[in-house]
C-alpha cells in the first residue's frame, strides 16, 4: 500500500473511531502513532513529542487561558446585568426595545467573552422574564437570545480565532481585525430584523409599560455610565492594544484579564470563591484545548508526511470547480459537520485537511478563516443538535423547545444572508485588517 | 467493591490536589505580561523574561489542565450518538477504549517525553527563545510528569467504567 492510500485508510478509521464517543484527543494520538509507525517508522515518536513541545513553547497559546479567565471573571462580575439594564431603560419607549437591548448587549458582551454558553445563559436569565411579562413573542425572543449569544465566538477577542490563527497560518491580530465588521453587521441584522417585525406586527414586541421605564433621564444616564463605560475601557485595554500594535495578542489578553479583575473589584463582586471557580474552570478548558491542539498538530504532521493532503488537493482541483465553487463546497461541508460536532474538532481536524486546497487556489486565508468562523457560528443555531437551544431551555423552562427551534431557524436565515454577503463582498472582511497593517 | 471505591477516591483526590496546586498560575501569567506591557510602553525598558515565563506557565496550565479535564469529563468527545445508548453499552465501549487507545497512547507518550526531558536535563539545555536563556528542561519534565498523572487519572476513569459495566450502576 502506498503511503497516500494509507493516509486515506487513516482518515476513514479515524472518522469511525471518533463517532464512538471517546475523547477526540486520545483517539487522535493512538491512531496517529499506529498509522505513522506503519507509514514511516520510529520518527513518529519524535514527531509526537516535538509537536507537543513546540506547542508549549509558543507564547500565543498563553492567550487561551487568559481570555478564558477574563470571560469567566466578567461573567461573575455582573457586568452583563448592568449593561442590559442600561440599554433596557434607554430604549424602553421604542417598539421591540427588548430585542434591540438583547442584540446590543450581546454584541458588547461578545467582545468581553468568547464563551457562547455563558452569553446565552446570561441573556436568557436577564431578558426572558421581562420579555414574558411584557408579552413579547416567544419565538422571536428565543431566536435573538440564542443568535446574539453565539456572536461571542465570532466577535474578537474569541478563543476560536486564537486557535484558528496558528492552524491556518495567519496572524491572530489580522483575524481579530477581520472579524469585527462581520460581527457588527450580523448583530445589526439581528436587531434590525426584530425591529422591523415588531414595527409591522406591534403585538410581537410592544414598547415597555410605564413601570419598566426610568423615572427621569438622569437615571438612564447614571445606569449607562456605570454599565457601559467600564466595559468600554476594558475593550480598549484589551482589543485596542492588540489592534493598534501596542501589545501582542497574549499581552492584550493579559491586559484584558487584569481589567476584568479590576472591574469585579469595582463592582464589589470580588470574592475568593468566585476567583477560584473561574480559575479552576480556566484550568479545565485550557487543558482540554492545549492537549487537543497538540494531538491534532501531531495528527496533521503524520497525515501530511504520508502525502495524502497533496493527493486530496490534486483530486479536488481536478474536479474543475474553480476557487468559488470549491470554497462553497468546503463551507457546506463545514456547516453540515457543524450540526453534530463542536467547533474545536472542526477547526483542528477538518480545516487542516482542506487547507492545502484553499492555498492552491490562492484564496485569501483571512477571508477564508472568517467565512469558516461564521459558518461554525451558524451551526450553533441549527436544530435539533443546537447547543444554544438547550442552554436557553435550561434557564427558561417555560418556553417550548419547538418555539425555540422556530425562533432559531429565522435567525439562521439571517446568518445565511450574512455569510452570502461576506462571500460576495470580501472587502467587508478585509477592509479593517488592510487599514491596520498597510 | 469497597476497595475499588477507595482506590478511585484516592486517584481522584490526587488529580484534584494537582489542579488546586496549579490553577492560580493564571494570576502570575496575567501579572507578568501586564507588567511587561507597562514597562515596555511607559518606561521603554522591556524585560527579557516575560515572554519565556508566559509560555512556561501556560505549558504547566495546559498539561495539568489536561489531567483535570479528564477527571471533570471536559475532553471534547463526539458523543451525540453514544449519548443515546444504554449506560452499560457506553461503559463497555469506554472500557475497551481505555485498554486499546488511552493506556497504550499515553504510556508511549510518557516514555518518549521522559527520554526527551532526560536528554535535555543531562546537557543542562537552555531556552534559545530569548536572551534570558532560562533552563528549558523543567518544562520538558513537566510534559512527562503530566503524562504520569494522566495515567493515574485514566486508571480511575477506567475503574469507574468497569464498575458500571459489571454492576450496571455508578460507583
Amino acid at each position: 500500500m502506498s503511503p497516500e492510500t494509507l493516509g486515506l485508510v487513516f482518515i476513514c478509521v479515524l472518522s469511525v473511531a471518533l463517532f464512538v464517543g471517546f475523547p477526540v484527543a486520545f483517539t487522535l494520538i493512538i491512531l496517529s502513532i499506529v498509522f505513522g509507525y506503519i507509514g514511516f517508522g520510529w520518527v513518529v515518536f519524535d514527531l509526537m513529542v516535538y509537536q507537543y513541545f513546540s506547542l508549549m513553547e509558543d507564547p500565543i497559546w498563553a492567550a487561551v487561558p487568559l481570555f478564558l479567565f477574563m470571560g469567566l471573571i466578567l461573567e461573575e462580575s455582573g457586568m452583563m446585568e448592568r449593561l442590559f439594564k442600561a440599554f433596557q431603560l434607554l430604549l424602553a419607549p421604542v417598539r421591540g426595545s427588548l430585542y434591540l437591548a438583547v442584540a446590543i448587549s450581546a454584541a458588547i458582551f461578545a467582545v468581553a467573552t468568547g464563551i457562547v454558553g455563558a452569553s446565552v445563559v446570561l441573556l436568557g436569565v436577564m431578558a426572558a422574564p421581562t420579555m414574558n411579562k411584557c408579552g413579547y413573542d416567544v419565538r422571536m425572543s428565543s431566536g435573538i437570545i440564542t443568535a446574539g449569544g453565539t456572536l461571542g465566538i465570532l466577535i474578537p477577542p474569541s478563543v476560536m480565532l486564537v486557535v484558528m490563527g496558528p492552524i491556518v497560518g495567519v496572524s491572530v491580530v489580522d483575524l481579530f481585525a477581520a472579524a469585527i465588521v462581520p460581527g457588527v453587521i450580523l448583530a445589526g441584522l439581528f436587531g434590525g430584523y426584530a425591529l422591523v417585525r415588531s414595527f409591522i406586527q406591534p403585538h410581537m414586541g410592544p414598547s415597555l409599560p410605564k413601570d419598566q421605564r426610568a423615572d427621569s433621564f438622569m437615571v438612564i444616564l447614571k445606569e449607562l455610565s456605570v454599565g457601559l463605560v467600564p466595559p468600554a475601557g476594558l475593550v480598549m485595554a484589551c482589543l485596542g492594544s492588540i489592534l493598534f500594535g501596542w501589545a501582542t495578542t497574549t499581552e492584550g489578553a493579559a491586559m484584558g484579564a487584569c481589567g476584568a479583575v479590576v472591574l469585579i473589584l469595582a463592582y464589589r463582586r470580588f470574592t475568593w470563591a468566585r476567583v477560584y471557580k473561574a480559575g479552576m474552570q480556566t484550568l479545565e478548558v485550557t487543558g482540554m484545548v492545549v492537549f487537543l491542539v497538540g494531538a491534532s498538530n501531531f495528527f496533521g504532521a503524520v497525515f501530511s508526511r504520508l502525502g495524502t493532503p497533496t493527493m486530496i488537493t490534486e483530486a479536488l482541483i481536478g474536479l474543475g470547480l474553480g476557487p468559488f465553487g470549491t470554497i462553497l463546497i468546503i463551507l457546506l461541508i463545514i456547516f453540515i459537520l457543524g450540526w453534530p460536532l463542536e467547533w474545536i474538532p472542526i477547526v483542528l481536524i477538518v480545516v487542516p485537511i482542506v487547507l492545502p486546497v484553499v492555498q492552491a487556489f490562492e484564496i485569501n486565508l483571512i477571508w477564508f478563516s472568517i467565512l469558516v468562523a461564521v459558518c461554525l457560528q451558524t451551526a450553533w443555531l441549527s436544530p435539533p443538535v443546537a447547543l444554544a437551544s438547550y442552554w436557553l431551555k435550561g434557564v427558561v423552562p417555560e418556553w417550548q423547545l419547538k418555539d425555540i427551534y422556530i425562533g432559531m431557524l429565522q435567525f439562521m436565515g439571517l446568518q445565511a444572508m450574512g455569510t452570502l454577503l461576506l462571500l460576495f463582498f470580501p472587502q467587508i472582511v478585509l477592509w479593517l485588517p488592510s487599514l491596520l497593517s498597510p | 467493591m469497597h476497595v475499588l471505591k477507595r482506590i478511585v477516591k484516592i486517584l481522584d483526590n490526587i488529580t484534584l490536589w494537582l489542579a488546586r496546586l496549579t490553577w492560580w498560575l493564571v494570576i502570575p501569567l496575567m501579572a507578568v505580561l501586564a507588567y511587561e506591557v507597562i514597562v515596555r510602553k511607559l518606561f521603554v525598558s522591556p524585560t527579557i523574561w516575560a515572554m519565556d515565563i508566559s509560555y512556561m506557565l501556560n505549558g504547566i496550565l495546559g498539561m495539568t489542565g489536561a489531567v483535570y479535564a479528564l477527571y471533570k469529563g471536559g475532553h471534547i468527545a463526539i458523543d451525540f450518538i453514544s449519548d443515546r445508548w444504554r449506560p452499560r453499552t457506553q461503559a463497555a465501549l469506554n472500557t475497551v477504549f481505555y485498554i486499546t487507545c488511552f493506556f497504550p497512547g499515553v504510556s508511549i507518550f510518557l516514555w518518549f517525553a521522559w527520554q526527551f526531558a532526560y536528554e535535555s536535563w543531562l546537557m543542562n539545555e537552555r531556552a534559545i527563545t530569548s536572551a534570558w536563556m532560562a533552563p528549558i528542561y523543567p518544562l520538558k519534565m513537566i510534559m512527562a510528569v503530566a503524562m504520569a498523572f494522566l495515567i493515574l487519572q485514566g486508571i480511575s476513569e477506567f475503574l469507574k467504567n468497569l464498575y458500571v459495566l459489571l454492576r450496571g450502576h455508578q460507583l
